[in-house]
Parts: structure tokens; C-alpha cells; sequence
């Protein structure tokens, strides 16, 4: 009789630490759920998902801080969407390509932003891929997020806390997807001091042309021609510093640009030296700064009127 | 593997499982094997290592119950201690004193010794049990298998708490039971653990590594911040680790000791020591600075005792001439501390109302930040251009990073800390004693609060900073 009550009451106690421990397991989940679900929303009105563009701008930071949205839909009258992530190379283009036309098939321009270093991924982050991992929900991006993750184990706690897919910076974005500002808030200017150390240490990132990002490349122009969409390959402004580093290395580069312009739906407009001499519109020898960005749309947003009157 | 790492994750929750599953015959056994697993993950070799030293401090203390002739009773402690600390020696300083003897006669005498994980903790833990023996504040253990599992217990291995046989070595019965309370409390201490580590710690790594990396032309505001940032980055790093292996425990119903407590709020630098790093002051207390004579000798004597106790425990950090500087700037603070006792006396209780002491506060931070760069400086010429730029009053607008979300968050968490730690000095019951108490909604609100944030916020670093001691 004891033993029997004694068993009751022990197996009523583990079912009261069972209950809680579900209930604990639900609330945990519940908010981390909640919370990622308002932080992909605004990393995706960020990234302009939310809108039904006609124009899709595909590139790095360099287009991120160099091109106002604004001022080029007022070109078009239609809406813009800019899909740019800092350090994201040929292979994440070619998924960001692809999430973004799936989901919104009525884009009608891709601009792609291109540069000397186009085709070398070393130098740029290695851990550019993080970036994406807010936006596993588009086939495209899971895809490529799990070719670059270093452990399965790690994919499956993105999945286990769906909160664990953020980092700082795509916190940041989250935030400013909801304020919707896509402000270039640099003001830097350009050093030639810092940018002779960072070419004396070898910081520059090189010209080489990596025949599997170059195969990506044509790739993803041949995927948006598929779709229907008429792709600009916008060449960034640089400082003439790094213009004559790169010397004739630029140039070579230039005709796998010019080569893919020859295909019917593909243009080519070169930048690379556009008031290269005019540091008070860089913040380094790649990016603009908040006044280089609003003229450089302005120029940009002339010279798509010009090309398609 | 890391306490931060996946692998920790299904390793412990396992290891505790069966732990509580397993018949209590069986339990020490299991402890021992999870704990060789734990450290045999880093590399094999050091497997025998930590075997040997713990055979000969067992041996050492199996001899010392049966002999009685001080003579011999000396030797054995000798050996005992000969070879415990000659590992160490070899291990940790054999490469520094080879090359710097060898620089003196303008020879290349250095060696190649990989440090092994933890070298400095286990040495140490064994060697003060072989002491408190021949001591005779402590029976000899004659279970072999306790005693290995004392030596390595996993939790505290390679990073501390030091703790002492005395504590430790009577809670390595294995008849614990699976305590809610004990749960509660551990998981609370190892979140919070973690948080420190993952969010804070590696956070503000990177701006100081980027600082540290290519301090040339970087002004002093900015290497004021960077020092402030290290400050807060070593302790969260430290304590954090030291959380995590008192939460491990907790939950497999051991105590560990507390090792930090809240050092930055100290007043004075005898009290810092007495909150930072607590183990490891309080083994120099009792094994060095005692054995020495402690304040009954006169004033002279004292304090080389206490420049002794300094330096040496500045060396036990790593075999570079930085650390030295580190621990004699720490033994200098001490000494000049004492000057200010006669004022003490005179101001009596308004020396301790909270203007003042707020003042003591920052003044001590300020003297242990400085003590900090020599401390995560690679040479002595880094560490003092440094320190001649900081107090050069060149102001000019600090450098934030490459990323001023980053410089934002790393202020916020710093702010959160150090509220955080305000609040428990002012109630200092609450946490880590108390935290199986905290009501439920408090108490849940708080892990998961931290749970998803280390989600969020966390980094995965590879290395904890007192591994490498």
C-alpha cells in the first residue's frame, strides 16, 4: 500500500517536471520563432522581396554603399529591388540570382555590379555566406548556405533555433529593412597613405581570374537571359591609385566583360573610372561614400537614358 | 573539446544521463572514463602526462601515511613536488629560459615544447593535495580511482577552479542524486557562463585583436578603449569558462569552488585579488606566501614576500618577460596600497561611503587595465610604446571598429555586465548560491532570454584565453 502511493506520487512528480519541461520547450521555441520570423521580415523588405520590382541590382558593398534606390527608380518609375551583401562572390550572386527571379519573375533589368577582382573569391570574406543564412527559406540560398557551412551539425541547429541564422549584421539590416533606410551613412574620404600601406602589404585584392568563378558568372547571365531579363554589367568606380595598380590586368579583365556584352541582352557600362581622381567621393579605394553615392546614381541613372532612350 | 562547442553539447547532457543512471559503483569509473575522453580529445599524448603527475602525487601521499622520519618525509615531498612542477618547468619555461640564457651568450638554445592543454591547473591541484598530506591537514586518500578522478575531473581540467583535495576530493563519492535544485542552478551558471563567453568575450576579441594586430598610429583614446575592451574580454573569457565548469558540476551534484567575484567592483588591489581569480590567489596564499612567513616578519621582508607571490605568479601565467612586468606592477600596487593605510584609519567609515569608494572604483580599474597590457602584449617593447601612447593625453576621436553595430552591441553588453554585477554585489546571495530560488517566471524569463540570444549574438570562438596557461 505505501510502495503503491510512494510510486503514485514519484511518477506525479515526474509528470509535473515532464509538463514544465514541455512547456519550457514551447516558450523557448514560441519566441525564437516570433522573434525570427519578424527579423527575416525585415531583412527581406531590406533586401526589397516585398516588392514586385523591375529591376533587380545584384552585387557586393560596393553596389550596396554606391547605389541609391531611390534616385534610379525615379529613372525607371518603377520599383527597384537591391539584393547586395557585403563580400558576396560570383557563387553567391548566382544563388541570390536565382531566389530572387524565382520568387518574383517579373523583373525585367538585373544590374550586376562587376570589378577587376570580379573573379577571385579569396580575398573577400570567408564567411560572406553567413549573410544569407536568415533567407534559408529560398531553396536557392539553403542550397549554397550548406555547400559553405563547415558541419552538418551546425545546419541543423539553424534549423533547431531559427534565431541562430542572425549575426550583428544581419540584425542590422533586419532593423533597417523595417525603418526602411538604405542610407549610405560613410562619410569617410579616401587616404592614399592608408591605401600605399594596405598595396605594400599586399591587401589588394588580386585580378586573377578563377576559371570556376568565371564559369559561375556565365551561368547566372545565362540563367537571367532565360528568365527573360535584360542584364547591365555595371562596372564600380575606383580610385585611380588602384586603377594603375591594377594596370593592364584591368584591361584583360575588361574583355570577359566586353566578350559577355556581345550577347544579345547583355550590356556593358564601365565606371571603373568615373572621377577617379575625386577622393572626396570615396571612403576607400573601392567605396563610395554617402555624397559619391547619390552623384554616381545620378550618372548611372544618365547613362541608362542615354543607352535606352 | 570546448565548452562552447556542439560536441560539449550532446557530450555532457550524455555523460550526466548515464551518470545518474549507472549503479553508484559504477559511477566513478564512468566519470573517469568521460573525463580522459574530455581531455584526450585534445591530443593523446598528454593523456600520460596527467596520468603520471597524479600517480606520483598519489604515490607521494601513500608514502607519506606510513613514513614518520621528517627526513624521508621530505624527500618524498621533494620528489613529489620535483616532479610535478619539473613537468611544468620543462613544458612551460624550458624554451623561454633556454632562449633567454642563450641570448646572453649569443646562442640560438631554443626548443620546440608543445604546451599541453592545462598543464599549469592539474599540476598545481595535484601538488597541493601531496602538501596538505605532509602537512597533516589531510588523510591520504588510498583509493587510487578517486584520486585520478580528482586530478581530472573534467569539468574543472584545463581551466580551473584549482580546487583543493580537501573540497574535491570528498565529493568524488558518486552517490549524488539527480536534484532539480542542483539542475536549476547549473544550467542558470552555465548560460550565464556561456553568455559571457560567447556573446561578450569573443565580441569584443575582435576590436582588440584588430588594435593589438597593428597598434601603430592608433591614438591613445583608441587604446585606452582597446585595454577597457580587453579588461571586460578576459574576464568575461575566465569567468565564463569558470561558470560553465561550476554549472557542469552543479548538475552532477558536485561544488565547485568560486573563482571570481566580481573583481572590477574592488576598491583596492588587495581586495581584486581577493574576488579574480580566487582559486589560484588563495594556492599562493597558502603554499607561497605563508610558507614564507606572511605579514609576521618585518615590514622589509613582507614586502619581498609579497613582490615574490607576485612575480611568480605572474610567470605561472606564461614564460614571457610580459607576464613578469604583469605580476611585479600587481605586486607594486599592493605595496603602495599600504600607504594609504594610515588614511584609512583616519577617514574610518567615510573611506568606505559609496563617492569615495566609487572614486577607489575607477582608480583600481584604471591601474588594472594598464597591468592588462602588458598582459596581452607579445613583447615588452609592444606592451610599453603602448603604454607611453596612453599616457601621452594624445585624445584624438577613438577608432570604433570596422563595424559601429559591432562598437554598439560590445557597449550595450559591457553596460549590461557591469549592471548586472552591480546589482549582485549590492545583493550577493542572489546568484550563483541562489539561483535554484529565483522564481520560476524570473528564472525562465532569464534562460531563455539567454538562450536566445547566445543564439543570436554568440560566436563561436575556438579558444578559451587560460587555456593557454
Amino acid at each position: 500500500m505505501n510502495s503503491s502511493t510512494s510510486n503514485s506520487k514519484t511518477s506525479l512528480r515526474w509528470n509535473g517536471v515532464l509538463f514544465r519541461g514541455a512547456l519550457y520547450l514551447f516558450l523557448l521555441l514560441a519566441c525564437d520563432r516570433v522573434l525570427a520570423s519578424w527579423l527575416t521580415t525585415g531583412i527581406t523588405r531590406y533586401y526589397g522581396f516585398h516588392r514586385n520590382p523591375a529591376v533587380l541590382v545584384i552585387g557586393h558593398s560596393r553596389s550596396m554603399m554606391g547605389l541609391d534606390i531611390p534616385i534610379l527608380e525615379q529613372f525607371w518609375g518603377e520599383p527597384v529591388a537591391k539584393f547586395t551583401a557585403n563580400g558576396a562572390d560570383t557563387f553567391a550572386r548566382a544563388a541570390m540570382v536565382r531566389a530572387f527571379l524565382n520568387e518574383h519573375p517579373e523583373v525585367k533589368w538585373v544590374i550586376y555590379d562587376v570589378e577587376t577582382a570580379s573573379f577571385n573569391s579569396s580575398a573577400l570574406s570567408a564567411n560572406a555566406y553567413r549573410l544569407f543564412v536568415p533567407l534559408l527559406k529560398f531553396p536557392a540560398i539553403r542550397d549554397y548556405v550548406r555547400l559553405n557551412l563547415d558541419s552538418s551539425a551546425r545546419f541543423a541547429m539553424l534549423h533547431a533555433l531559427h534565431l541562430a541564422r542572425f549575426e550583428e549584421l544581419s540584425l542590422n539590416l533586419a532593423v533597417r529593412g523595417w525603418l526602411r533606410s538604405d542610407a549610405n551613412l560613410k562619410s569617410g574620404r579616401f587616404d592614399p597613405d592608408l591605401f600605399a600601406l594596405k598595396a605594400a602589404d599586399g591587401r589588394v585584392r588580386s585580378s586573377r581570374i578563377d576559371p570556376e568563378n568565371l564559369r559561375t558568372f556565365r551561368e547566372t547571365l545565362k540563367f537571367c537571359r532565360e528568365r527573360g531579363c535584360e542584364v547591365i554589367l555595371l562596372e564600380m568606380p575606383q580610385v585611380d591609385l588602384l586603377n594603375r595598380l591594377y594596370g593592364a590586368e584591368r584591361e584583360r579583365v575588361q574583355l570577359v566583360f566586353q566578350e559577355a556584352a556581345r550577347e544579345p541582352g547583355i550590356r556593358y557600362l564601365d565606371f571603373s573610372r568615373w572621377r577617379e581622381s575625386d577622393y572626396s567621393l570615396f571612403r576607400d579605394d573601392i567605396h563610395l561614400n554617402a555624397v559619391g553615392k547619390e552623384e554616381f546614381s545620378r550618372e548611372v541613372a544618365r547613362a541608362l537614358a542615354i543607352a535606352n532612350p | 573539446m570546448l565548452f562552447n562547442s556542439i560536441e560539449y553539447l550532446v557530450f555532457f547532457p550524455l555523460v550526466a544521463v548515464l551518470y545518474f543512471v549507472l549503479p553508484v559503483g559504477w559511477r566513478m569509473g564512468w566519470l573517469l572514463c568521460a573525463s580522459y575522453w574530455f581531455y584526450l580529445s585534445w591530443k593523446m599524448e598528454y593523456g600520460l602526462l596527467i596520468l603520471g603527475v597524479s600517480l606520483l602525487n598519489y604515490g607521494a601521499g601513500r608514502m607519506l601515511e606510513t613514513e614518520t622520519r621528517r627526513t624521508y618525509r621530505r624527500s618524498i615531498l621533494g620528489g613529489a613536488l620535483l616532479g610535478s612542477f619539473g613537468c611544468l618547468l620543462y613544458f612551460k619555461y624550458a624554451n623561454f629560459l633556454l632562449e633567454n640564457m642563450g641570448g646572453w651568450v649569443g646562442c640560438d638554445w631554443g626548443i620546440s615544447v608543445i604546451l599541453p592543454v592545462g598543464i599549469s591547473f592539474f599540476t598545481f591541484q595535484a601538488a597541493s593535495y601531496t602538501l596538505d598530506v605532509y602537512r597533516g591537514e589531510l588523510p591520504t586518500e588510498r583509493d587510487p580511482w578517486r584520486f585520478l578522478l580528482f586530478v581530472r575531473f573534467f569539468p574543472q581540467l584545463v581551466a580551473g577552479p584549482i580546487e583543493r583535495a580537501g573540497h574535491l576530493l570528498g565529493q568524488m563519492h558518486g552517490r549524488h542524486r539527480p536534484e532539480l535544485d542542483n539542475l536549476r542552478a547549473g544550467l542558470t551558471i552555465i548560460l550565464i557562463g556561456l553568455f559571457k563567453k560567447m556573446v561578450i568575450a569573443d565580441r569584443l576579441a575582435v576590436y582588440v585583436s584588430d588594435i593589438y594586430g597593428d597598434n601603430v598610429g592608433h591614438s591613445g583614446s583608441t587604446l585606452w578603449l582597446a585595454n577597457y575592451f580587453f579588461a571586460f574580454q578576459i574576464y568575461c573569457d575566465f569567468s565564463g569558462y569558470s561558470d560553465i565548469a561550476v554549472g557542469s558540476a552543479r548538475i552532477l551534484g558536485v561544488k565547485l569552488m568560486e573563482n571570481f567575484r566580481r573583481p572590477y567592483l574592488a576598491a583596492s588591489i588587495r581586495e581584486f585579488w581577493g574576488r579574480w581569480h580566487i582559486s589560484l590567489s588563495t594556492w599562493f596564499r597558502d603554499y607561497v606566501y605563508l610558507p614564507l612567513g606572511g605579514s609576521r616578519v618585518p615590514p622589509m621582508r613582507w614586502s619581498a614576500n609579497i613582490l615574490i607571490v607576485f612575480l611568480v605568479s605572474g610567470l605561472w601565467h606564461g614564460a614571457n618577460w610580459t607576464f613578469l612586468v604583469w605580476g611585479g606592477l600587481h605586486g607594486i600596487y599592493y605595496l603602495v596600497g599600504r600607504i594609504f593605510d594610515p588614511l584609512v584609519r583616519i577617514l574610518g567609515a567615510s573611506w568606505d561611503a559609496w563617492p569615495v569608494r566609487a572614486l577607489r572604483v575607477a582608480s583600481l580599474f584604471h591601474l588594472v587595465v594598464l597591468a592588462w597590457v602588458y598582459f596581452r602584449s607579445p613583447n615588452l617593447a609592444q606592451a610599453n610604446e603602448m603604454v607611453a601612447r596612453m599616457l601621452s593625453g594624445s585624445w584624438g576621436r577613438p577608432y570604433l571598429g570596422s563595424s559601429s553595430t559591432t562598437f554598439g552591441i560590445s557597449m550595450c553588453l559591457i553596460g549590461l555586465l557591469v549592471a548586472w554585477e552591480t546589482i549582485l554585489e549590492a545583493k550577493p546571495g542572489m546568484y550563483p548560491s541562489a539561483s535554484a530560488t529565483w522564481p520560476r517566471a524570473f528564472r525562465w524569463a532569464t534562460q531563455i532570454g539567454l538562450i536566445l540570444l547566445l543564439a543570436c549574438l554568440g560566436k563561436s570562438s575556438h579558444e578559451f584565453i587560460y587555456f593557454q596557461f
